[in-house]
């Protein structure tokens, strides 16, 4: 029987995407939010999920990103 | 991560050129537009054509016969073929070009006869005056020159522009003009909850300035049959005023009541200056000539450059004047403050914040180069590319997940099975992404209703 | 996320920095009274021809300066600058050097930008011919009176479009061309500095195009060739404004969409540097490479002497006072004088023919 499922196509590179399962794994957004693994480039996951995903990936460039040391005084 | 919401209002949207924005007007307008008998319109559009429509137009200029399509496709080499084709649309749009049938027979391109007389005219001469009388009258016995008239027209730009800022009140300038502005998408209407500048406000701001009045007046044009005014009079008359020359005064005798509403209006804006609201000779300011030039013709401007930026991120902006330092600080964070200079730092949180305003780096780097510093011109790529690269670079990890909604198909019994429903939905065009190995199907939410309703076909059967 | 270095320069546009790109035309007019006369005095002998088959100098002239309105329609970043030759000596007809800017024009439909062009051309042109009457000159020197200088205005737009260049402001460029218009006959005095001038404007990038009114001009004919531009005869004197509109208002990236006229056969022949004739074969000094018609025991150019060479003595080979020209000195060496083009490989007609 085919499955039928509304979603959110999310479309990233592959590094993002091994974030994403990551989380997905870990269940850090507390729940799974993964409904397929379509491939390299493709993931579709729940709808209720997108806006606490943003944020976690907002989080995630922030620590990753350096910024210019400004003048202290 | 959400990207730039552009606004659907027509004054708003990008109308680079004349052709884009008199291609939004009803067909029964443009064909009045020819009719009108003053020939700055038609130089307006004439320079507005490309290279190869202008030739075209030229050619036919002193030949009587209408001449068949062929001969217009001979006189073009294969590389020009592309060229040919669009200026072929181009004119059919405008209807500066019809059909007819030439006199062998074969059908043939036609020029508009008032096109064509308005263009004789200008290069042939002998027609009669554009503007009225241009000679000084007893009452101007101390014309201004053009020093006093550039800074008039920079002085009340400014007001505006500081407004839009939000530097300044709404008793600056006239209801009038508020009315315009919010009809441009630029600033909130009074109606809504909050007041201020918009989005599309903010990438006006980064504009140069011929950009800046031309969209100005395109949204003055769209405001005009509000007031009741006759727009292609109007349009006639701001395109009389951008041949015009600087240091020169002309005469509002004879002007209609709204050609006199509308010299109102552009002496609010710095458009034209004029002694006192009664006076009889109005100078046209260097905002308002040239106007259909756009932004090519600024190199004045490029003297006036007041920004350094470093390869260390910092950004200098030498000037004192505080809508300058708020249009920079739109995209940077202001560290330090003097008397004639204003020290700032480019960094990641301040370009996310203004992407997150909807303000394109695109446009911030444009802005960038138009008001650098002559000393950094003698750079070779003008803005240090370190830095151009790196502000590229914050805006596409914005960009690093792109999220759509869609409809899961997945489970599917047979292979063929999957590919009978995913060809289906490629043909619609409504498939986003498929995997023969996993067998799914992503469809958009748009066509999934055909698609469920095909799969039940297909079950039945 | 390739080529990211790039990312900065495609914004930018050209990468040394170049904004805008305005053109510059410079427009040379023969003035030669003589000839302009003569076509006067060809209508009236034929009485009975219809005017627009004769030429006259302000008809003419109208009809330029429709193209140059024309040429300033296009593009308001169009420059236009007007040189008239007359007498072998060039004179700035706009912008004017010998008169004021006119500041009292009757308008009219004319934009006033092109109101002063056309305006300005026309009073300095009739200031020049007044001033330089023909009974004032010398009647010595009849012939070369007939024929068309125009050397001394093809550098002096050279040097122009190169001033202009060094003015601009940074991160603008001005692409000049130079469209020179002849009526009477070439003049091939002043051989050398055609020459000289036409390799400048090679160097310099700049096209010279010629729309010959009268008679074939040979040394137009080479400088279109070696810098690129267009050349046309015009037949019909009621027709310059449509081949100035047609061909000769199309700048250079244009040339490539648009059919133009054909690349002609150039007469590559060169002149002596005694009489200034046109010669097929002749003498070369093998020191300066000067030409000459005929022989003469020392080269006028580089003061080098030329041995005498009486036929070839049957040597004996032990003979030691034989007559052999040692290498270092110099020789006249016959040779003919068909030099390849410039350009391409292809050879000119051994006749000449244009």
């Amino acid at each position: 029987m085919v499955n039928v499922s509304k979603g959110v196509l999310v479309k990233c590179d592959p590094a993002m995407k091994q974030f994403l399962i990551h989380l997905d794994d870990r269940e850090e957004l507390g729940r799974k939010f993964i409904i397929q693994n379509i491939d390299d480039d493709h993931l579709f996951i729940s709808k209720d999920a997108v806006e606490t995903l943003k944020d976690r990936l907002d989080a995630l460039m922030d620590k990753i990103s350096i910024s210019a040391a400004k003048d202290e005084k | 991560m959400t990207s730039a919401v552009s606004s659907t209002d027509p004054a708003m949207v990008d109308h680079k050129s004349l052709y884009a924005y008199l291609s939004t007007l009803p067909s029964s307008l443009l064909e009045n537009l020819y009719r009108h008998p003053n020939p700055s319109l038609c130089m307006a559009i004439f320079r507005d054509l490309t290279p190869m429509a202008q030739k075209f137009v030229l050619r036919q200029l002193f030949i009587e016969q209408i001449l068949p399509k062929s001969v217009f496709t001979s006189w073009i080499t294969p590389e020009g073929k592309k060229d040919h084709d669009d200026a072929v649309r181009l004119l059919n749009d405008l209807k500066i070009w019809s059909e007819a049938p030439s006199t062998a027979g074969l059908m043939g391109w036609k020029l508009n006869e008032h096109f064509r007389k308005g263009i004789q005219a200008i290069v042939v001469g002998g027609g009669p005056s554009w503007s009225g009388d241009d000679q000084p009258t007893a009452e101007e016995t101390t014309p201004k020159d053009i020093p006093f008239i550039q800074n008039y027209a920079r002085e009340r730009w400014d007001v505006v522009l500081h407004f839009l800022a939000g530097l300044s009140g709404a008793s600056q300038i006239s209801r009038d003009t508020v009315e315009v502005l919010t009809n441009a998408g630029l600033i909130r209407g009074s109606n809504s909850t909050e007041s201020g500048i918009t989005q599309n406000g903010f990438r006006f701001l980064l504009m140069d300035t011929p950009s800046q009045v031309w969209r100005f007046i395109l949204a003055y044009l769209h405001t005009v049959p509000k007031w009741g005014m006759d727009l292609i009079e109007c349009i006639s008359f701001i395109f009389q005023l951008s041949f015009s020359q600087i240091g020169k005064h002309y005469s509002t005798i004879g002007f209609s009541s709204n050609q006199l509403r509308t010299l109102q209006h552009f002496r609010e804006y710095g458009l034209i200056y004029m002694r006192s609201k009664k006076s009889s000779r109005y100078y046209p300011t260097n905002l308002v000539v040239n106007l259909s030039a756009g932004a090519g013709l600024n190199t004045s401007a490029f003297s006036e450059g007041y920004i350094i930026v470093e390869t260390n991120y910092r950004i200098m902006v030498y000037t004192d004047s505080p809508l300058k330092i708020a249009v920079v600080s739109y995209f940077s964070d202001m560290l330090y403050r003097f008397p004639n200079l204003a020290l700032g730092m480019i960094t990641r949180e301040s370009i996310r914040r203004a992407l997150m305003k909807g303000i394109s780096t695109d446009e911030i780097i444009k802005f960038l180069r138009m008001h650098a510093h002559p000393q950094m011109r003698e750079n070779n790529p003008v803005l240090p590319s370190t830095l151009t690269d790196q502000i590229k670079l914050w805006e596409m990890e914005r960009e690093r997940c792109v999220f759509a909604d869609g409809v899961l198909y997945n489970n599917f019994l047979s292979q063929k099975d999957f590919e009978m429903l995913r060809n289906y939905a490629s043909d619609l065009g409504v498939a986003m992404c498929s995997n023969a190995a996993n067998k799914v199907v992503v469809v958009s939410p748009e066509g999934h209703d055909q698609v469920r309703a095909f799969w039940k076909r297909q079950k039945k059967e | 996320m390739s080529g990211l270095t790039s990312l900065g320069a495609a914004q930018a546009g050209v990468s040394s920095g170049i904004e805008s790109i305005t053109d510059l035309l410079v427009v040379i007019l023969d003035l030669n009274p003589i000839w302009w006369s003569e076509q006067l005095d060809n209508g009236v002998e034929n009485g009975n021809g219809p005017p627009s088959q004769q030429y006259g100098l302000a008809p003419t002239l109208d009809q330029i300066l429709i193209f140059l309105n024309s040429y300033l329609l296009i593009h308001p970043g169009n420059q236009v600058v007007v040189l008239g030759c007359l007498h072998s000596r060039s004179y700035f007809l706009y912008p004017p050097e010998l008169i004021n800017m006119p500041t009292d024009m009757p308008s009219d439909s004319r934009p006033e930008a092109f109101r002063i062009v056309n305006h300005t051309v026309q009073r300095a042109i009739q200031h020049i011919l007044l001033q330089t009457s023909p009974d004032g000159e010398p009647a010595a020197g009849g012939e070369e009176k007939r024929e068309t200088v125009f050397v001394g205005a093809l550098s002096r737009s050279l040097c122009y479009i190169h001033r202009m260049q060094r003015e601009s402001p940074k991160g603008q460029f001005v692409q000049g061309r130079v469209l020179v218009i002849e009526a009477g006959p070439d003049s091939s005095s002043h051989y050398m500095h055609f020459i000289n001038t036409i390799f400048t404007a090679q160097k310099m990038n700049v096209k010279i195009d010629a729309c010959v009114l009268g008679e074939d001009s040979i040394l137009l004919q080479q400088a279109v060739d070696l810098t690129g531009g267009l050349y046309v005869k015009v037949e019909n004197p009621g027709g310059v404004v449509q081949v100035l509109n047609s061909v000769f208002i199309l700048d250079g990236a244009e040339r490539s969409t648009m059919s133009v006229p054909e690349k002609i056969q150039v007469d590559y022949r060169a002149a002596c540097f005694c009489h200034q004739k046109l010669i097929e074969v002749g003498y070369v000094c093998s020191v300066c490479l000067s030409v000459f018609c005929a022989f003469s025991p020392m080269c006028s150019t580089c003061q080098s002497t030329f041995k005498f060479m009486t036929g070839i003595k049957k040597r004996k080979p032990t003979d030691p006072t034989s007559s052999v020209p040692s290498p270092s000195s110099s020789s006249a060496a016959v040779a003919a004088v068909a030099t390849k083009k410039a350009r391409n490989g292809t050879g000119p007609n051994s006749n000449g023919k244009a």
